[in-house]
């Protein structure tokens, strides 16, 4: 019985992790941005969430509104600020070294809206259900649904629409998507802007299910969702989803068996191990394996 | 009606245009030629808005284009292709297709005049080279282009290939698209273009204009 109700505690929490996957995968992934500003804007968000909670005065709804809102408009402000005035491939290091500078001036940011370090932040109360001995807690059902709805809309936008096709296009190649017809500047932007509603609404779910937020959740977040995306493979969506239950899996069950202390040390353990056997990451061979093609013959 | 109007481009000191002017009426099938650094992929980059002109005009019926963006000219039907291939590589040829809002049954029909039902579902690495230039041409037409400028599309196609794709470019480029062809083959450039513009290396560039036959010396 513990077996199972640690089980399904690593999985539901997982799907927090998967939520943060989604918009690393999308970022990093799909548009082969290295943004190492991706967790500070999700800090950013929730501590402008805390410190505009006393004026706006909505509780929660207000909380995860301009939760998702900051984090989306950090995005973008990394994406002009870091990314736009250096588009294709020789400017990756470039504005990689920009987004570090932003990732430490957001944290700065985070940091004086959070003066006393822990902050308590705005949750929701859902009822936990229980079955056969088994608890389910209501929040991290919560968090499985929105993943899988997530994961569901941005599919569909990025493989069914003009828009999503352009912008996988722009990825690759700024001028193909020119060519096409497609706004590369307003395309980088949409995309930023897009990940950081998917990480806002991540952030939100997580900080309300802890209660609590503190300057450390950017630099937790990159970690957690890095090694989600990278567990279930860079660029795959439903594998962003598979590595971030794997990684609530794992580490439920080395806290419950072995301790806190050794949870780090098996997720870093197990990402080496996985890159090691598949470079691609559990569901992203055939992506790696398509861009190492492509690389080689285009 | 498209319009370069004496157009120049220098980099730095260097002149690489000079006073180049063409008119692309509706119809028209247009040859670019001229030795190597004479211009013509940096004329083909104005005319399609990556490059901006040192001076001169882009006109598009009457209409200025100068300082436009070039998913602005993509979006006016000004549309082209790269000496190399720029095909999405990440993407199927199918997916290849769908950036083009046109109709269906018309998509289909042109996928089978070019007979690319078979490669639809690979990516651009596991196609073969004269099947990838049919591909871009194929993306390029579904946007029912008014000009359609090819940068040398015949780039690493043997004999036998050329021939093909002379065949498929002359059935598939509609009557009303203005087609300008940069091209070194001139057989290819015999099947396919009423007229010549010859750009000449020597500083100031000049564009000298007359018949195939008699811009290649096979009178």
């Amino acid at each position: 019985m513990d077996f199972l109700q640690t089980s399904i505690d690593g999985l539901l929490f997982g799907s927090a992790y998967a939520l943060l996957a989604l918009g690393f995968s999308l970022i990093f992934g799909i548009m082969k941005r290295i943004n190492l500003a991706y967790g500070s804007s999700l800090l950013f968000g929730g501590a402008l969430a805390v410190w505009l909670e006393p004026i706006i005065g909505w509780g929660a709804v207000g909380v995860f509104l301009v939760t998702v809102l900051g984090a989306a408009f950090a995005g973008i402000y990394v994406e002009r600020l870091c990314f736009s005035p250096h588009l294709g491939k020789t400017g990756v290091m470039a504005s990689m070294i920009a987004s570090f500078a932003i990732w430490m001036q957001l944290d700065e940011i985070s940091s004086q809206l959070l003066p006393h370090r822990t902050h308590s932040f705005a949750g929701i109360d859902i009822e936990a259900v229980s079955f056969s001995g088994i608890i389910l807690r209501g929040d991290q059902i919560l968090h499985f649904w929105v993943a899988v709805v997530a994961i569901g809309a941005l599919y569909w936008t990025l493989y069914r629409t003009r828009f999503g096709l352009l912008l996988r296009a722009s990825a690759d190649d700024p001028d193909t998507a020119y060519l096409l017809g497609g706004k590369v500047a307003r395309l980088g932007m949409a995309t930023f802007g897009l990940a950081g509603v998917l990480g806002g609404i991540a952030a939100f779910l997580i900080l309300s299910s802890d209660g609590q937020i503190t300057p450390h959740f950017g630099l937790w977040s990159t970690f957690k969702g890095l090694i989600a995306m990278m567990l279930g493979g860079v660029g795959s969506l439903p594998g962003a989803i598979v590595g971030g239950l794997l990684l609530g899996f794992a580490e439920a069950h080395v806290t419950f068996y072995l301790g806190a202390e050794f949870r780090d040390i098996l997720t870093f353990g197990l990402l080496l191990l996985i890159l090691v056997l598949r470079p691609g990451g559990l569901l992203g061979e055939a992506i790696y394996r398509t861009g190492r093609l492509a690389a080689e013959r285009i | 009606m498209f319009e370069l109007r004496r157009i120049t481009k220098s980099f730095g000191g260097v002149h690489v245009l000079d006073d180049i002017s063409i008119v692309l009426k509706p119809g028209d099938r247009v040859g670019l030629s001229g030795g190597n650094g004479t211009g013509k992929s940096t004329l083909i980059n104005i005319a399609t808005g990556f490059l901006a002109p040192s001076s001169g005009q882009i006109l598009l019926d009457g209409h200025s284009l100068n300082d436009q963006p070039p998913w602005k000219y993509a979006r006016a039907g000004i549309r082209r292709s790269f000496q190399t291939s720029r095909l999405v590589p990440t993407l199927t040829v199918r997916d290849q297709f769908r950036f083009e809002t046109c109709d269906p049954a018309r998509r289909r029909q042109l996928v089978a005049h070019s007979a690319l039902e078979d490669v639809l579902d690979l990516f651009p690495f596991q196609v073969p080279l004269p099947v990838l230039r049919k591909i871009e041409v194929v993306r390029a037409l579904l946007a029912d282009p008014r000009v359609l400028f090819l940068d040398e599309p015949s780039a690493g196609l043997s004999g036998e290939e050329l021939s093909a794709f002379a065949r498929f470019l002359s059935r598939n480029v509609s009557g009303d698209a203005a087609l300008l062809i940069v091209e070194h083959r001139q057989d290819l450039m015999r099947v396919l273009v009423d007229e010549i513009v010859t750009l000449e290396s020597h500083v100031p560039s000049v564009a000298t204009a007359g018949k195939p036959a008699e811009a290649v010396g096979d009178a």
